[in-house]
């Protein structure tokens, strides 16, 4: 079964519709990746997926199990978690207190010794953080805090996580760390959607990637496929037809 | 098709004397117009810049004591008493918003119940002046029809003056203090003076309001003006829809005429007003006026994303050209010359240190970039330079002057603009008047040209945005114009913060990552952005920014900070090279 199926998702603002027929799916333990520029819908579907906004029509199925238009609370508590494009750290609160409040949504392992033994593994992948682990979130610089919102997604145990450009504000160090990071977390089983600028990136850690144009999905693959193809090339990795980088 | 429906309403309102012979109508009528002048002013606060007031029945009493007693303790004819309680309104109103807008929000709005209640209790205890808690008697009482065609008129006026308000510069600056005073101090604007503007002039309103009040009744007391009053205004604005310029009028119709139709349920108005307040929360989050209007922007719906796509490059060199800054002429001969020196600048916060003893200079032209781990201190960099932070120890100067410790706006007025990691473009602008406001900057003209909408004021202002047009058209937003700004996608944002800080005419332009979001294709368009705003004597750039390639195509000179303190500087070749910096920032494979 797929740990994520969605089908037909089209959703929008007001009357502006952004998502026409969205259909994607997310085998367990694969991370799949959407490929798409500023503005084509790419937020908007992770914010949908994870029950921020209320879906027009379609269904989203997280392990067989209906979630479309529940709440982002109760979606988070089956274990859908979405890591949001601007961090969204509670800046007043220390960072040991934000990673803790991420272990809230868990179903089980809620007892001192697992969230301790988490936090540890989480203060490994980010060992920026464990310096800064009892000042206040909001004093982080905007890389640190973007560590800290994928930290705290990950204190959740989620079974399906959403990152929404994880490598923004990051310096390449932290970037190429944040993407090892993430080959190791599916490397433990974890099934990760994953919206991101830097496609090329993305592109060769992910197994499956679509492409989201003006709210549809024009193109699908594996992620060879979708890196081979001419447009990709061209309009998201920045290489002119001649395979040269354009700059 | 609307000013005509605007125009028969009028003509309507205005025939009520002479359809109806029913003195209670025409009193109902008047109570609206009362109450829609005094909500028309406390949109200008509440709508435009976001801030509470629950004292302005303070305000609205101050007008209604200043025309009473003027005309039984002095005997003047009520057309001098009534502007007599505007400019009594409006200079208490001053003096209040001095003290009061220290702090906002929240803050604010207990403050101006603490104001309200003084003013009560003045007119109770003041009883020389004020007679007491008995009021004012024999107050002059023209006819009814004449009385009410006056508040009519004032009211209608009062619409027509916030329209002309909200149209210019000045209710532009209003909008973006309301939407980000960070930025509006970045582009020069006083985020405090608006607001005490702001606050004055409701001020006024709420006195023109109390002083007719004062000659329809005939009596004041100090019972009209309680925080039950305040309450009631800012109610009828909330429902009837704030920021929008016919929000008062629809909220005091309803304000007004639904309570007299429940006359026997006086007892129970507040738990009345409670409900209302619901459901206009629940319900009715834009008010009246915002439930019935058509929703803004779906026609445009998107189609100005393929365009803007096909059109490759997007920002064509006139824009840079256009932009060249009218201060920065000198240009090539003093290149050397440094246009911004800090020396030894230390700051930390709670004992960790953000910047320790940073010095270096900055040109007057061409790109600097600066570099670093996460939390290396670049934010703070620029934050000290742009005023937002005061260094603990060291200097800063720009031409020879010292920076340090000035607010941002001084410090933005003398050339220095910036962007901000966190794009904070004003929300209830559209993208054109966000433009605007940049190129504004202070320079506001008078707020009371403003309100009259005077032919001057307006040309001004025609010249402002014609300006921002051709800003916004040769920085690739020409299909965004009238979008409002927060509807934006993200790369857009950053491009709008860009375009909206070089509006300014700055001779320093601070970039904070402005490629952070952007894909591959807008990161080449920003760089050659980037370098034609340099080949086109644009202001000197300091960027700081993690897209490596990016910073190695565009600056000439690169700083390196870890840990606050500068680990490395020079050429971009040289910085590369460096072991240091391999091992702080860039990774082993760079």
């Amino acid at each position: 079964m797929n740990a994520l199926t969605v089908a037909g998702l089209t959703v929008g603002y007001g009357a502006i519709q952004v998502l026409h027929e969205v259909s994607l799916t997310l085998g367990g333990g694969t991370i799949v990746t959407i490929v798409g520029a500023n503005g084509a819908g790419k937020t908007t579907l992770l914010k949908t997926v994870a029950g921020v906004l209320s879906p027009w029509r379609g269904t989203i199925a997280l392990h067989g199990e209906e979630i479309g238009g529940q709440p982002s609370y109760r979606v988070a508590r089956r274990g859908l978690v979405l890591v949001p494009e601007g961090r969204g750290i509670f800046g007043d609160q220390t960072v040991r207190e934000n990673l803790l409040l991420g272990a809230l949504a868990r179903r089980e392992g809620r007892d001192q010794d697992s969230v301790g033994a988490d936090l540890e593994r989480c203060l490994g992948l980010f060992p920026a953080l464990r310096d800064r682990l009892h000042g206040l979130a909001g004093g982080l610089s905007g890389g640190q805090q973007q560590m800290l919102a994928v930290a705290r997604g990950l204190m959740a145990r989620p079974r399906v996580l959403l990152l929404d450009e994880p490598s923004l504000g990051l310096s390449p160090l932290f970037v190429r760390q944040i993407f090892a990071a993430i080959g190791r977390l599916r490397a433990e089983g974890l099934t990760i959607l994953l919206v991101e600028q830097m496609a090329a990136q993305a592109l060769a850690l992910a197994d499956r990637a679509y492409v989201l144009e003006r709210g549809r999905i024009v193109l699908e693959g594996t992620s060879a496929e979708v890196r081979e193809n001419p447009m990709v090339l061209h309009a998201y990795l920045g290489r002119t037809d001649n395979g040269k980088e354009a700059r | 098709m609307v000013p005509a429906l605007w125009a028969g309403l009028a003509v309507l309102a205005a025939a009520l004397p002479l359809l109806t012979g029913n003195t209670y109508y025409i009193y109902v009528a008047s109570s609206v117009g009362l109450l829609t002048t005094v909500t028309a002013g406390l949109n200008i606060l509440v709508g435009f810049t976001g801030q509470i007031s629950l004292g302005h029945a303070g305000f609205y009493a101050i007008g209604a004591y200043a025309a009473g007693v003027a005309s039984v303790r002095l005997g003047l004819s009520p057309w001098l008493g009534v502007p007599l309680a505007v400019l009594v309104a409006a200079a208490v109103g001053a003096v209040v918003a001095g003290a009061a807008l220290r702090v906002t929000g929240p803050y604010l709005a207990m403050v101006t119940i603490a104001f309200g209640i003084i003013v009560e209790g003045i007119l109770v205890e003041w009883v020389a002046v004020t007679g007491g808690p008995g009021g004012i008697f024999n107050i002059p009482k023209p006819p009814l029809a004449q009385a009410y065609w006056v508040i009519l008129a004032v009211a209608a006026l009062s619409l027509i003056l916030v329209a002309n308000l909200r149209r210019s510069a000045w209710g532009r600056a209003l909008l973006a203090v309301k939407g980000s005073d960070i930025a509006a101090e970045a582009l020069g604007l006083s985020a405090y003076y608006v607001r005490i503007v702001a606050f004055t002039v409701s001020a006024g309103f709420a006195g023109a309001a109390g002083g007719l009040f004062a000659h329809l009744n005939g009596y004041i007391s100090p019972d009209s003006f309680g925080l039950q009053t305040s309450i009631l205004f800012l109610l009828a604005l909330l429902f009837g829809g704030e920021g929008r310029v016919a929000g008062p009028l629809f909220g005091s119709v309803v304000l007004t005429v639904l309570p007299e139709f429940l006359t026997t349920l006086t007892d129970y108005r507040l738990i009345l007003y409670g409900g209302l307040l619901l459901v206009s929360i629940y319900w009715l989050p834009q008010g009246l006026v915002g439930a019935l209007a058509p929703r803004r922007g779906a026609a445009r719906g998107r189609r100005g994303e393929q365009e803007q796509k096909n059109r490759g490059a997007g920002i064509p060199a006139e824009r840079a050209r256009d932009d060249a800054p009218r201060r920065n002429g000198a240009g090539a001969q003093d290149a050397d010359k440094a246009l911004l020196t800090v020396e030894g600048a230390s700051l930390a916060f709670g004992g960790v240190a953000a910047l320790a003893n940073v010095s270096m200079e900055i040109p007057v032209s061409g790109i600097r970039a600066v570099i670093g781990p996460n939390g290396a201190g670049k934010t703070t960099l620029l934050n000290a330079l742009s005023g937002f932070y005061t260094p603990d120890t060291g200097s800063i100067r720009l031409n020879g002057m010292s920076v340090a410790g000035r607010t941002p706006y001084a410090i933005a007025r003398l050339g220095v603009s910036r962007t901000f990691q966190t794009t904070q473009v004003f929300g209830g602008l559209t993208v054109l008047e966000n433009i605007a406001v940049g190129v504004a900057g202070p320079r506001l003209g008078s707020v009371l040209a403003a309100l009259a909408g005077t032919p001057w004021a307006r040309r001004a202002d025609e010249t402002v945005l014609r300006r921002a047009r051709s800003l916004l058209d040769a920085g690739g937003l020409g299909e965004w114009v009238s979008r409002p700004a927060d509807a934006l996608p993200a790369g857009l944002r950053r491009r709008l913060e860009i375009v909206r800080a070089l509006a300014t005419a700055p001779r320093l332009l601070l970039l904070d990552e402005p490629a952070a979001g952007l894909s591959p294709a807008e990161i080449a368009e920003l760089d050659a952005y980037l370098s034609r705003l340099k080949a086109t004597g644009g202001p000197s750039v300091l960027l700081v920014e993690h897209h490596m390639d990016l910073v190695m195509a565009v600056s000439e000179h690169i700083t390196v900070l870890d840990y606050g303190r500068v680990i490395a500087s020079g050429t971009p070749e040289a910085v590369r090279a460096n072991p240091a910096v391999i091992e702080a920032y860039l990774g082993a494979a760079a």
